[in-house]
């Protein structure tokens, strides 16, 4: 799977929970930072977490957790444990 | 017309550092851990695999085998605390007309592992036929309350309050209530709540559990402990236990609910709902923030939660934040889930009686954050006339429940 | 201290019978249709299951978008509830005079909970969502409305069983006498689940073939409902201050437990009788002056059995005995707050809204009500004794206007 592909399914889950959250979609963009720019809440990164976990099927650590704050970190993340998954 | 006067004549406990009354408090003022690496759970695949668990209950002390099969573990514990409670109040229930005596539990789980077990029935055969039919009607938690009506026979006015971790406070609270409104002369008031996989699970999946032990209010907290126990008081009218020379732990002086209206799983970090409750508790206790020597923390040993309570009290309570002595005795139990209020009441009354507050165990580094006397790691022998037991819970439910030594 | 005199002076309801008391009052008239549930996120029954659900009814045009993509049906029932009753009132309130919130549930939502469970047999512990374990908690839907309203002053839940509902308001009735708030909204709630279905047919209550029969000798069992019936209590003096429309007095009110039951045990009525006078007491009434009963029988024998002796050793067999429960199934945690909403349709009708079937034969010893009947209300008992034991009691009054 390439990082476009990571991005855009955590992007889908980004809009859907920003529309649920009633926060301004516009500043949705791939190096918007989650909480500082975005307005999400650690509520909602910890879903983002468990999200990728799921799609992509791979066990991230807690202490991965101050590195997801945007969605490319997030897409280096999860190509991280995809990576050490298929080795 | 004066308001009756309601007190705590009997208690009974079950807690991962003992059941019963004596052998917890003289663990509570050693500051004993009772989060140990769990062993009637499977944590293998959790990142946590601490917890408390009650390993020295034995239904069979309490219940006979067919009591034991008609109820979950929530029940059993309820029950054998009940039990402890009415003995320690020293009440012959035979003498009292029982519909003037009321149930009012808390809890936030209720039986899950009821439906725990059936669901793994369901999924292990792949046919729902094989759970058995009297499976379905333990699961409600309103069969908390009901199997201890049953089993003292008390017909009076009877309720369930599951408001998560704050139920404990709830629940004793309208006991308070009930009788100040002369529905009831006594009431059976407290918490009850299993080891939960549900729970485990989900505060384990919001990253709250700690890898070990709880530390509340330390530097370096790194989370809750799920746990599990009960908590149940015997509280009665003053003149009537005065009238059978009846053992007086404590008064309840009133109590104070709110609710942070903010998220369901984390704590409004102005702490509007906690300072709301804490305000009203002192309101209607008709008790000044002066005369407080001693707060039971919420305490869980969260980052959000301890950092929250402590504003909280230093909102309502003023310059005298810093020299109220608050611990949490989360440090030693757990969390106990709907009990913990339940417990936190009851080891109040203990506190009371015996003139020592239980410490913050496994406390090593202040916080600044948490600026609080959090009683360090050892008992402390000090006067304690009135104080107060915070809960605070999931959806943000906020309790504080005032109490205090009996005076003249 | 003397009693304060508490007031119904506002609807919030979703339910079977419609969205507010016009809709209800009209569907006593024209019962509402069953529908069936079959599959469910986790599980699925092998054929459909009949139900009553509420028909006209969309959680997005009412809530709007924002705030529901986590939430669960029984979050989005209650939400839907007080959106219809009270959003106005709760935005016109200063935020530190807001109605608190008391809100009866059997199960909370035991299809989250199951679900939650079920995830995490079926994908492992570490993939399920921590969002979804907020729902979770039984008080998980109160907490909800709580936050949407920012309605800090009160957050209560109550679970006993097929009481709840009353059960409820009872205990709201009696924060309001302890004069901790000056209004309260309380009620009761319920979402059909798959658990609760499976839980009911395994342990044989569930009606095999759908029919709602309460009080007949051949009942074989209860059809499921869902809903939400929400009311706003206060004192009188604080109603008319405002000069709100007053629906009903709650004159009395009362609850306790018959511990004869679930053992085996024969009930001799005398827990249930207790209740009723209790109620009847503190509402300063005959309980012959009671017009009619609004019982909680559902169509479940062992149940019905026990309510019908109990009301019979209450307030006598002569008593006319209605069931709402024909119109909208068991609403389990809702069934209490959809009687009183029901009870309340009737009094401003002056109408006993009977059971809507042909007369069948009945278990006795009271005699139900079948099809509707004309007559001058002015104190409804709506009641509950149910087969686990809980007794409850509440006498509406009429207040003249």
């Amino acid at each position: 799977m390439n990082q476009e592909a990571i991005k855009t399914a955590i992007r889908e889950l980004i809009t859907d929970i920003a529309e649920d959250m009633d926060l301004d979609q516009a500043k949705i963009t791939d190096d918007a930072l989650f909480i500082d720019d975005m307005g999400l809440d650690s509520m909602a990164l910890l879903e983002v977490l468990a999200t990728m976990e799921k799609k992509f099927g791979i066990s991230i650590p807690e202490s991965e957790f101050p590195n997801i704050t945007s969605i490319t970190k997030c897409a280096v993340t999860v190509e991280k444990y995809l990576a050490e998954k298929g080795a | 017309m004066q308001r009756k006067r309601v007190v705590i004549t009997g208690l009974g406990l079950i807690t991962p550092i003992g059941c019963g009354i004596d052998t917890f408090w003289k663990a509570a003022v050693r500051g004993e851990n009772g989060i140990r690496p769990l062993r009637n759970f499977d944590a293998s695949e959790h990142r946590t695999k601490t917890g408390g668990e009650v390993l020295d209950f034995n239904a069979d002390d309490y219940l006979s085998k067919s009591e034991q099969a008609r109820m979950g573990r929530s029940s059993q514990f309820a029950l054998a605390a009940t039990k402890m409670a009415l003995e320690d109040a020293r009440i012959d229930l035979s003498q009292h007309d029982h519909s003037r005596i009321g149930i009012s539990m808390g809890t936030t789980m209720g039986e899950p592992q009821i439906l725990e077990q059936a669901i793994k029935i369901k999924y292990a055969a792949n046919e729902a036929e094989k759970i058995p039919s009297t499976l379905p009607r333990q699961y409600p938690c309103a069969s908390i309350p009901a199997n201890i009506a049953r089993y003292f026979s008390i017909s009076g006015p009877h309720i369930m309050i599951p408001t998560a971790c704050a139920a404990g406070n709830y629940a004793i609270g309208y006991a308070f209530d009930m009788i100040q409104l002369g529905k009831i002369d006594a009431a059976i008031a407290g918490g009850s709540d299993p080891f939960s996989g549900i729970a485990f699970t989900g505060f384990n999946r919001l990253l709250a559990t700690t890898p070990d032990v709880a530390r509340p209010f330390d530097k370096n907290r790194s989370g809750m402990a799920v746990s599990e126990g009960a908590g149940i008081l015997f509280v009665e009218e003053l003149d009537a236990a005065q009238k059978r020379n009846a053992p007086i732990y404590a008064e309840i002086r009133g109590y104070g609910l709110g609710c942070d209206a903010f998220k369901m799983t984390i704590p409004d970090p102005s702490g509007s709902g906690g300072i709301v409750a804490l305000k009203r508790g002192l309101e209607h206790a008709e008790v000044s923030p002066e005369s407080i020597d001693y707060i039971c923390a919420h305490g869980t040993g969260t980052v959000e939660n301890d950092k929250t309570e402590t504003l909280i009290v230093k909102e309502v309570m003023g310059g005298r934040a810093k020299s109220i002595s608050m611990s949490s005795i989360k440090s030693m139990i757990g969390h106990t889930m709907g009990a913990a209020s339940a417990v936190e009441a009851a080891a109040c009354a203990l506190m009371l009686k015996h003139q020592i507050a239980l410490p913050t165990i496994n406390y090593n580094e202040p916080d600044p954050e948490c600026d609080i006397d959090c009683i360090p790691n050892t008992a402390r022998p000090m006067k304690l006339g009135t104080i107060i037991s915070n809960a605070y819970a999931f959806a943000g439910n906020t309790s504080s429940l005032v109490l205090s030594a009996l005076k003249g | 201290m003397k009693r304060k005199r508490i007031v119904i002076t506002g609807i919030g309801t979703i339910s079977p019978l419609g969205n507010d008391l016009n809709e209800v009052t009209a569907s006593l008239v024209t019962p509402p249709r069953q529908t069936t549930v079959q599959t469910f996120p986790f599980h699925s029954f092998d054929k459909p299951v009949s139900c009553f659900k509420p028909a006209s009814y969309d959680p997005v045009a009412i809530l709007g978008k924002k705030g529901l993509r986590t939430k669960d049906d029984a979050t989005k029932l209650l939400l839907s509830a007080a959106e219809l009753g009270f959003k106005t009132l709760m935005e016109e309130c200063p935020e530190e005079r807001r109605p608190g919130l008391c809100i009866g549930t059997a199960f909370g939502s035991v299809q989250s909970i199951g679900d939650f469970l079920s995830d995490s047999i079926v994908n492992g512990v570490n993939t399920v969502n921590p969002q979804a374990f907020a729902n979770t908690v039984i008080n998980a839907p109160a907490g909800n409305a709580n936050i949407r309203y920012l309605a800090r002053n009160l957050s209560s839940t109550i679970s006993t069983g097929f009481n709840s509902g009353l059960d409820a308001i009872i205990y709201a009735f009696d924060l309001l006498q302890r004069g901790y708030l000056e209004q309260i909204i309380a009620g009761g709630l319920e979402e059909i689940s798959y658990y609760a279905l499976l839980g009911c047919m395994r342990s044989g209550i569930l009606s095999p073939t759908g029919a709602v029969r309460p009080f007949a000798d051949d009942g074989d069992g209860i059809v499921m409902g869902e809903g939400c019936a929400l009311f706003l209590m206060e004192p009188v003096e604080t109603a008319q201050k405002r000069g709100a429309l007053i629906h009903a007095e709650i004159a009395g009110c009362a609850n306790g437990f018959d511990p004869a039951t679930g053992r085996g045990k024969t009930s001799d009525g005398s827990a249930f009788r207790t209740v009723v006078s209790a109620a009847c007491a503190q509402a300063e009434i005959d309980p012959g002056s009671i017009e009619f009963v609004a019982s909680g029988a559902s169509g479940n024998p062992a149940g019905d059995r026990l309510e019908a002796a109990g009301i019979a050793a209450a307030v006598g067999s002569g008593t006319p005995v209605v069931a709402y429960k024909s119109y909208t199934g068991e609403c389990y945690g809702a069934s209490g707050a959809i009687s009183v909403l029901c009870a309340l349709a009737d009094m401003k009708k002056n109408r006993i809204s009977g059971i809507p079937a042909a007369p069948y034969s009945s278990i006795g010893p009271v005699r139900p009500v079948f099809g509707g009947m004309d007559a001058t209300i002015r104190h409804v008992l709506v009641s509950s004794f149910s087969c686990d034991g809980n007794c409850s009691a509440i006498i509406l009054k009429k207040v003249n206007e």
